[in-house]
């Protein structure tokens, strides 16, 4: 073997990162006899290199380079001075009481206030600041986020930037979207806790409880997004999907491209095809299989026991079937920066079913009242390509009491419900949407709400009921 | 990197009312100079950087050190040489720190190797782009069978053992393969460059 054969074999293993020490200095021996071959290597080297940018091309994504790269600018002075203002003490309670401050006291505590300022800044530009790897793109609601430093911000709005962490919908009518920075959207509603990171591009999400709809853009290969629950572990490398976690088991649904799903309990795994719905229990012994979703469900029936949002589950008893008992629940407003009202609320998801409302659809409610009283009924839809859409509300004002065993049932056409508090921002007609879940609420107090059955219906099935009556 | 031969274009003068937004104080427009350079800044790092460097990393790091240094930059200058000066000294310094941790020494360091790629440090960057645009056309030029190595080796990121067996040749031969491959495409390369200096 000549000098250059055995160098081409050296070199390749050297780009291959398969060298061991001993030929590694045999490859040195070799760069340091003949220039030549220092010029061959560097030119090799070049080529493999642009060999490797070349290929890869097809899969750079240009904008989650540049959004990157525009996260990691130092902030701007607005943001700067809002991320100070973050960082210093809570400010006491004003009072009614005046200071007047003599001149000479007054330069001190200007100077001590400069002082006090100047110290937060270096110390603010000396720590590193997080790495943002998302900003909140809507947000409505009470929201928090836990920041891995276990600080809490409960003022999230667009544009503020997620490090990582804990974020929060705390109501049943809060929503939050984030877009990670190569545009991959993730939105959260309900009830829903989940820890957000990423690594060396990687997206993993530990969804605690909740729901999650996401509009996952192509990952980079063998860093698929992880998404993972109590009873699953989703990989996904580009798709849309919606998750619903509880307790006892996840129901994920896709709407486009394919999800991996492994069952936590067995560790068996199935991939989900488009318009499928599985279900990852921790009963073994349960199906785990894709279902086809009927992609224009338009009825749905609550099962109070599965779907149960908010309430207090009552257990079927003596012939009386379970219900959902209206919980109290101090309610902020949207933007979480109103009045506290006191409303007791029963809330049931329609979960991965997600049914489209249609112009002639009712919602029928099926229930109990211990004393007469306003009742607001009401439904959050979302978009059917995902993300929070609008709410919905019926008030009706003098609803008369139940008695004994007895319930009402009250059937409420589409077109009685209207925009949720008049807000604008709420497509004006919710047909078309996915009813996401209903709502049921008294104010002030629980006049013994008891909710024992939520149902969409549509033209078809009513015409059928009235048949068989 | 001689400003002094640069010519404007078009794209120099959308870069400079970028700058200039951002030496008033607005962040947003630098988006317009990070998508004006990623590419030629990757290409040049790319071949300029020794092994075991993360070249988007480094690159990242240069648009952050120009954006923090935006007021010393001149407007109606060049500021592709303005930003491949940072590059370069952004490069030096993590080169510098590699060398100083004991496993880069036994893994990567090939001192001749990297002298000879600091003496081609003063090659204009945007040949590397050039480069890249012509290491395409000659990506075309290869047959089927040669051009699978390629995608084997730099799209799916293969190990060598199953492109022998892929092939059904032996490792040493698909070494071989490999080697010859990249001399191939230099030589393309380097003929397509020395056409287009020559037609300029």
């Amino acid at each position: 073997m000549n000098t250059e054969d055995r160098f081409s074999i050296l070199w390749t293993d050297y780009l291959e990162g398969e060298l061991d020490e001993t030929r590694l200095a045999e490859l040195r021996e070799l760069l340091a006899s003949d220039p030549h071959l220092v010029e061959l290597a560097a030119d090799s080297l070049r080529t493999h290199r642009l060999l490797g940018m070349a290929e890869s091309e097809r899969h750079w994504q240009q904008d989650a380079f540049v959004a990157d790269t525009m996260a990691k600018l130092p902030v701007g002075d607005e943001e700067f001075v809002d991320e100070v203002m973050h960082r210093l003490p809570c400010r006491p309670p004003q009072t009614e009481r005046t200071w007047i401050l003599k001149p000479k006291v007054l330069r001190l505590a200007v100077v001590a206030a400069a002082a006090i300022f100047v110290a937060a800044v270096l110390i603010y530009r000396v720590t590193p600041g997080p790495r943002t790897i998302a900003r909140v793109t809507a947000v409505s609601g009470s929201v928090e986020w836990t920041a891995d430093g276990g600080r809490v911000r409960t003022d999230l709005k667009i544009g503020t930037p997620i490090h990582g962490g804990v974020l929060e919908t705390l109501t049943h009518d809060s929503w939050v979207e984030c877009a990670f920075l190569d545009g991959t959207k993730v939105s959260f509603s309900g009830y829903s806790a989940v820890t957000l990171s990423e690594h060396k591009r990687q997206k993993v999400l530990h969804l605690r409880e909740g729901n999650m709809f996401a509009d996952v853009n192509p990952q980079p290969e063998n860093r698929p997004m992880r998404v993972i629950t109590r009873t699953a572990e989703a990989e996904v490398l580009g798709t849309k999907f919606q998750v619903a976690c509880e307790q006892q088991s996840t129901s994920l649904r896709v709407k486009e491209g394919l999800v991996r799903v492994r069952r936590l309990a067995d560790g068996s795994t199935s991939e989900v095809p488009a318009d499928h719905v599985i279900v990852a229990a921790l009963e073994q012994e349960t199906e785990f299989a894709p279902r086809p979703h009927k992609e224009f469900a338009t009825t749905w029936k609550a099962s109070v026991r599965c779907d149960i949002g908010y309430g207090e589950l009552r257990h079927a008893a003596e012939g009386r079937p379970a219900s959902v008992h209206a919980k109290p629940l101090l309610w902020r407003g949207d933007d979480g920066k109103q009045e506290p009202r006191l409303l007791y609320i029963t809330v049931l998801n329609t979960g991965t079913a997600a049914p489209i409302l249609e112009a002639d659809s009712i919602i029928r409610v099926r229930g109990r009242l211990r004393e007469d009283a306003l009742v607001v009924f009401g439904f959050t839809a979302n978009h059917s390509q995902g993300g929070f859409a609008g709410k919905y509300s019926h008030v009706k004002k003098h609803m008369k009491a139940t008695r004994g065993e007895e319930c009402f049932e009250v059937d409420i056409p589409l077109r009685g419900f209207g925009r949720d508090m008049g807000l604008e921002h709420y497509p004006e007609s919710p047909v078309g949407l996915e009813l996401h879940q209903c709502w049921i609420l008294t104010l002030n107090r629980g006049y013994g709400l008891d909710i024992e059955n939520v149902e969409l219906q549509n033209r078809d099935q009513r015409t059928k009921e009235r048949k068989i009556l | 990197m001689d400003t002094m031969r640069h010519r404007r274009t078009t794209d120099d003068t959308v870069v400079d009312e970028a700058v200039e937004r951002v030496q008033r104080g607005e962040t947003a427009p630098f988006e317009v100079v990070v998508r004006r350079y990623e590419r030629p800044l990757r290409a040049w790092l790319a071949v300029q950087a020794p092994p075991g460097i993360d070249v988007e990393e480094i690159a990242q790091r240069s648009f952050v050190a120009a954006y923090g240094r935006l007021h010393d930059y001149k407007v109606g200058t060049n500021f592709g040489a303005w930003l491949f000066t940072i590059a370069r000294y952004q490069l030096k310094t993590e080169t510098t720190r590699l060398r100083r941790i004991a496993d880069y020494h036994a893994r990567y360091e090939l001192n001749l190797l990297e002298h000879e790629q600091e003496r081609r440090l003063d090659e204009p960057p945007e040949h590397q782009v050039m480069r890249l645009d012509h290491l395409q056309t000659c990506l075309e030029s290869l047959g089927a069978h040669v051009r699978r190595f390629v995608t084997w080796r730099y799209d799916e990121c293969i190990p060598l053992d199953e492109m022998a067996e892929r092939s059904q040749r032996s490792v040493a031969a698909v070494k071989k393969q490999l080697w010859k491959l990249r001399r191939k495409l230099h030589d393309c390369i380097e003929g397509r460059m020395a056409a287009e200096g020559s037609l300029s």
